[in-house]
């Protein structure tokens, strides 16, 4: 086939990075305000918390909880690395096929450990 | 024939330009913290696995002086994330409404913030009272 019209992995790209973007912008500035301040104001006095090792292992004891948590590990993933690609090239770094492999090789690991890990969770 | 001399826009320091360019740097910029905030919850769920000792070192780790700074920043990239994405949305998604009578941008915005609005305080009350 002639390389003039070859198929291009941009929209699969683009994809990815959409859906990261809008779930970022729907639910990281509460999940970031869960982590940074709730956890630490809500410390009861014998040092019992919200993010105690049982409490979140019962959190995700339900399927549903352990796809949301690995899929919101990759699309993030996935929406940095295409952004961070873009911002090399825009800062006058060249987005060549090297950069390129390491952005999305990188969100791709990112995927796998966070499902490969999400699977090996165990029950509380 | 040699070619006619063509000049090329130096773009050493393009942002420098423009205050719009700066602002649309610290947009993508904002991708760097959520990268990176990505990585942390990986390895918490990693510590997850590993067991309760290692989960108490990474929660040790995120509540320590430096991992509140952090997230502070993570904090920020996410606000200024949203605000844009939310936004550019009427230029990125397709055309809604019927043909002639595009949906306000007013409207996409009040529809995704009502959205976000909405997941936000459902992941708080599940995280907070869920289990």
């Amino acid at each position: 086939m002639n390389a003039r019209f070859r198929r291009s992995h941009e929209p699969l790209f683009w994809l990815l990075f959409g859906a990261g973007g809008l779930l970022a912008a729907l639910v990281l500035p509460a999940l970031v305000l869960f982590t940074g301040v709730i956890v630490p104001v809500a410390r009861g006095p014998g040092g019992e918390g919200l993010l105690d090792y049982t409490r979140v292992l019962g959190l995700l004891a339900w399927p549903g909880a352990r796809v949301a948590l690995a899929g919101s590990i990759a699309l993030l993933a996935w929406h940095a690395a295409h952004r961070i690609l873009h911002l090399c090239h825009d800062l006058g770094v060249h987005a060549g096929r090297g950069l390129k492999w390491s952005c999305y090789g990188s969100a791709a690991l990112v995927s796998l450990l966070a499902c490969g890990l999400v699977i090996l969770l165990p029950s509380p | 024939m040699t070619p006619l001399p063509t000049w090329q826009r130096g773009m050493r320091g393009w942002w420098r330009r423009d205050p719009a360019f700066r602002r649309y740097l610290l947009r993508e910029a904002t991708s760097v913290a959520i990268g990176a905030y990505a990585l942390m919850l990986l390895a918490g769920l990693g510590c997850l696995v590993a067991g309760p000792a290692a989960w108490q070192r990474w929660e040790g780790l995120i509540l320590s002086p430096v991992g509140l700074l952090l997230q502070a920043v993570v904090f920020a990239a996410a606000v200024i994330h949203a605000v844009s994405w939310f936004r550019l949305m009427p230029l990125t998604i397709p055309p809604l409404g019927r043909p002639g009578r595009r949906l306000a941008d007013g409207a996409i915005h009040a529809g995704a913030w009502a959205a976000s609005a909405l997941c936000s305080l459902g992941l708080l009350g599940w995280l907070v009272y869920g289990a």
